[in-house]
């Protein structure tokens, strides 16, 4: 009898060998969140250093919104509003819309590497957030303690929280998306836009790669022939001139709610951007491979019709629930 | 009560058990590949417009990604060792230039063969692992489905040596699929084998037929007829050293 306890507890303790430790911390009771992502969707990139918790997720969105952040009156959401996707016409900002599977970030790539290092940039750099106002505040004080178990707030803590925040904003329920899940069809119009996006003759899906709807690296698509100061992009970041006038491939979901457009808003409507590719792109050294196929040096040659079903297909990247979604909006 | 003894032993042991790995067979080894790019022997310097291919077009490497699969091992009496991974090469990213493969069993080998691409089992759309690399792979359903092989892609200087071209070989298509067949002696013993796989960027463009890009096109992807002339030529991108 004796045995079978002891064989029990070796048993016990081999099955307990088997799992790593989980971080054993007394103080800090957090929740887990779960990111909902469809299975279509690439793996997420999550950080193991800042797991997800509904503390951490809640209190990166109160920062969010909080202007405590700025010394100058603005949030992040001054210029990032969930109306447009969490961007305004305004300040033409980048929209906030599945920047978990990103690694490199803002048009130019000034910043490559996790949410954690945006949210790092984003703070110290961008907003130089005055540390001790965050830590005069008796409520933030408890929120930090709470979610990520600090006495003593720190500028990466505050982006710990926002990069939670951030990872959390999935768009999953666009018409595109609820036609992919076979949810609904689209319209004829919408199908054959679909068709000239996936297609040689639309040549869309090379760099806006479906379902993100971007590929992440930087490209030139000609929308000028000189890149100088102004608007040479990447170059900015690396020196190297192959990188003039290469910018970030942008998401295009919720692309309908964001205008205006390019990296300099150059462009007000869709049929804008159409128009530029059908037919006004600028050839130069660095301008993408992908942009020069035969044929395509005199545009894509598309009929109005072609164009209005392009313009009817990108409008299915719209997700109102995404913009309408209580979870993300001000607290 | 000795049958319950037992039990709980073998409870154990399968508890045990799955703690690891699959025992490792004493009779197996592990190889490395790792891959290095070359133009006709000359280390390759991506970026710049600076290589000449056999039609005379100057150009230069500033994207490559492909896929490797089906390596198969084959040994001096043609019993064969294949490996079920799947490769996502891209040429900027040095850890996905690194491909090992492990049990193996031991012996003398003769050759290896493997694939540029995917099988027509594999190459369907969302077959592979949903990750970031696969999905900007994916060949479009409206163009067939499945997924890119290669994306070799630069820019190249017209005969005249003024004007600049971009050019984008992209390769897919079950019909497409490149079977490369290298014979090299080597054996796999209990250590692990470390071994260089050359590519020549400039074997796509020759053997048996020159690909030219002012002639052949700059754009492949769809065109039949130039992927399937890029498929051919290569089948012998590769030596092992
Ligand atoms: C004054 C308006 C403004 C405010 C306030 C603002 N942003 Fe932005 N944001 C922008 C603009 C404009 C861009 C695009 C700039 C660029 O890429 O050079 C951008 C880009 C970004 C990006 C990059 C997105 C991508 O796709 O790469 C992130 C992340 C971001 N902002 C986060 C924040 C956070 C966090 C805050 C608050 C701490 C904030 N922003 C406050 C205007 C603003
Ligand atoms: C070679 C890569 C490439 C191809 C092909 C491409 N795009 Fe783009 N797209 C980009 C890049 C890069 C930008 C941002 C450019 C800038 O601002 O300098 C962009 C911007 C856009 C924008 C504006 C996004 C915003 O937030 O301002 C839209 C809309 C768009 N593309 C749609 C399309 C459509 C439709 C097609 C096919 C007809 C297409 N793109 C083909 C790379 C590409």
């Amino acid at each position: 009898m004796k045995k079978n306890i002891l064989i029990i507890l070796i048993s016990v303790f081999v099955l307990s060998s088997c799992k790593e430790d989980p971080p054993i911390d007394e103080k800090l009771t957090t929740t887990p969140y779960k990111i909902e992502i469809p299975e279509y969707f690439p793996k997420i990139i999550l950080n193991p250093q800042n797991p997800m918790t509904v503390e951490g997720f809640e209190l990166g969105r109160k920062l969010y919104y909080d202007p405590i952040l700025s010394n100058d009156g603005r949030s992040c959401a001054s210029c990032h509003d969930q109306k447009y996707s969490f961007t305004t016409y305004a300040s033409n900002a980048l929209v906030h819309v599945n920047l978990a599977w990103n690694t490199n970030f803002l048009w130019n790539g000034h910043v490559s590497g996790t949410m954690e290092d945006i949210m790092m940039f984003e703070v110290g750099d961008f907003f130089k957030t005055d540390i001790s106002k965050i830590n005069n505040s008796n409520e933030y004080r408890q929120l930090f303690k709470k979610a990520y178990n600090v006495s003593q707030i720190t500028q990466k803590d505050i982006a710990y929280a926002l990069a939670q925040f951030f990872r959390a904003r999935v768009s999953y329920n666009s018409k595109f998306d609820k036609f992919l899940r076979g949810e609904t069809d689209l319209t004829p119009s919408e199908l054959n836009g679909y068709i000239l996006f996936t297609t040689e003759k639309g040549d869309c899906f090379h760099c806006h790669t479906l379902p993100l709807t971007s590929d992440n690296q930087f490209r030139n698509i000609g929308l000028d022939s000189i890149y100088d100061s102004n608007n040479s992009g990447r170059y900015e970041v690396t020196h190297k001139s192959f990188d003039k006038g290469k910018f970030k491939v942008p998401t295009l979901r919720n692309i309908e709610l964001s205008a205006p457009y390019m990296h300099d808003g150059r462009f007000q409507t869709l049929a804008q951007v159409i128009e530029f590719y059908n037919s006004g792109v600028k050839v130069s050294s660095t301008i993408d491979p992908i942009m020069t196929k035969p044929g395509k040096e005199y545009g894509l040659k598309l009929t109005s019709k072609e164009k209005s079903d392009l313009i009817n297909f990108l409008k299915t990247f719209t997700d109102t629930t995404y913009i309408n979604n209580k979870a993300f909006s001000k607290p | 009560m000795k049958t319950l003894n037992y039990l709980i032993i073998i409870i154990i042991s399968t508890i045990l058990a799955s703690c690891k790995d699959d025992p490792i067979k004493n009779e197996t080894g592990d190889i490395n590949f790792n891959i290095l790019y070359n133009i006709d022997g000359e280390n390759l310097l991506l970026d710049t417009i600076k290589y000449t291919n056999a039609a005379g077009n100057k150009y230069s490497v500033n994207h490559f990604e492909y896929y490797i699969s089906g390596v198969t091992f084959i040994k001096n009496d043609e019993s064969k060792h294949t490996s079920n991974e799947v490769c996502y090469i891209n040429i900027k990213k040095s850890n996905t230039n690194v491909m090992n493969f492990t049990n193996i069993p031991i012996g003398e080998y003769k050759a290896v063969t493997f694939y540029i691409g995917l099988d027509s089992f594999t190459n369907k759309s969302n077959k592979l692992t949903n990750t970031i690399e696969n999905v900007n792979m994916a060949w479009p359903d409206a163009m067939g489905g499945g997924y890119h092989f290669i994306k070799l892609e630069g820019y190249f200087l017209d005969k005249s040596g003024t004007k600049q071209d971009g050019y984008a070989m992209h390769l897919g298509t079950n019909s497409n699929l490149i079977k490369i067949e290298i014979n090299h002696q080597f054996s796999i013993s209990k250590n692990t084998l470390n071994k260089k796989l050359l590519l020549n960027i400039n074997e796509w463009f020759k053997n048996p037929s020159n690909y030219d890009f002012d002639i052949d096109g700059n754009y492949s992807m769809g065109v039949e007829g130039a992927m399937s002339k890029l498929a051919k030529n290569g089948t012998d991108l590769f030596k092992i050293e």
